[in-house]
């Protein structure tokens, strides 16, 4: 249950957004109008840090552009040295719904989870369609992360989660990626000892902007994915370190 | 081994030390970063004046000519160099990125 006691951070990591984040920041707000929004641009070229702050949005810029995993952790940052306890991460392109919100921060608010994942693909009426080979590179990965932590996972590449204080502290440790922190994570906070749940959440297509998957970024997302998922299975030792 | 091809050799290696030297008096080559290099500067004049060094470890090492224990080596070291600026690349990125972050907060808090 949402209380005026815990300090809820949603950080939204945006990349040349203008025209939706304003939006986005609203919804949240209406939503959840006790958690401060947190927009890091990522040294965006259009109007995106005016929009969110306009929207009423704390903004956090970038100067260089650092790639969505490495705005992420400048809000992992941003709330550790903030004192805030929990951290909605959604993206700017307006395929998280705010209205989705109390399904994913429940779980971990009542302590059944440190982590919860919103998925696209456990939710019956959902309208999302994704190409065939994005739905194969996601079922692969969250059959890899099934198979070794023996919890399903549907949806390894949603960016809408839901992360306690000791998780988001866990990240901020120096072994998230600056590119695209998906699986191998998760898998970093299973062996840290951390409960990851999924819950059914609706998605919308994005609403414009440019994916981070667009080109040739798939193939090297592929062979990148699998690499960290190896490099953190072999370090599992470290991460079961940080927790003790 | 001649003793033209000797004095060119060894004036070529005493050359390269030097550089290295100088290099890293001037502070354009860290010390941190030219361990291989100072390596290098010294294993090259070293070799010329024992060429003898050179016979006996090739015939350790099952290699045809002293040539081929020569190019196996300038290949193994460039590679270690190749690696250790990859480390230290990875290492910077990590910096920058982290001091990148932390500006902008920072500067969002002023």
């Amino acid at each position: 249950m949402i209380t005026g006691d815990q300090k809820i951070l949603v950080v939204i990591p945006a990349y040349n957004e203008a025209g939706r984040i304003g939006e986005i920041v609203k919804s949240v707000k209406g939503v959840l109008p006790i958690a401060k929004v947190l927009v890091v641009n990522d040294c965006s070229s259009d109007d995106t840090r005016c929009e969110a702050i306009e929207a009423g949005a704390t903004v956090i810029s970038h100067p260089i552009n650092l790639g969505y995993g490495a705005a992420l952790e400048t809000g992992y940052f941003y709330a550790l040295g903030n004192g805030f306890d929990y951290i909605i991460q959604m993206d700017g392109d307006g395929q998280h719904i705010a209205d989705e919100i109390p399904k994913i921060i429940s779980p971990v608010l009542n302590g059944e989870a440190d982590i919860v994942v919103g998925s696209r693909y456990l939710s019956s009426g959902n309208g999302y369609k994704t190409s065939f080979a994005r739905r194969a590179g996601q079922k692969f990965f969250g059959k890899i992360f099934s198979l070794i932590t023996r919890y399903k996972l549907t949806d390894p590449t949603s960016g809408f989660q839901c992360l306690n204080q000791k998780v988001f502290e866990l990240f901020t440790k120096g072994h998230f990626p600056h590119d695209f922190p998906d699986a191998d994570v998760l898998l970093m906070a299973h062996y840290a000892g951390f409960r990851v749940t999924e819950v059914p959440v609706i998605m919308m297509e994005r609403a414009g902007g440019t994916s981070m998957h667009a080109g040739l970024k798939p193939l090297y997302y592929i062979i990148k994915m699998i690499l960290s998922i190896v490099m953190v299975v072999l370090s599992q030792r470290r991460w079961k370190q940080y927790v003790d | 081994m001649l003793i033209r091809q000797y004095v060119v050799m060894l004036l070529i290696s005493l050359g390269l030390l030097a550089l290295i030297v100088r290099l890293i008096q001037k502070g354009m080559l860290n010390i941190s970063y030219c361990w291989l290099w100072l390596g290098v500067g010294i294993m090259a004049p070293l070799i010329v004046i024992k060429y003898d060094w050179l016979l006996w470890f090739s015939e350790l090492i099952g290699a045809v000519s002293p040539i081929t224990t020569l190019f196996l080596f300038s290949i193994l070291i460039l590679f270690l160099m190749c690696l250790q600026f990859s480390i230290i690349i990875s290492m910077q990125r990590r910096q920058i990125k982290r001091l990148t972050q932390q500006m902008a907060i920072r500067m969002e808090e002023k």
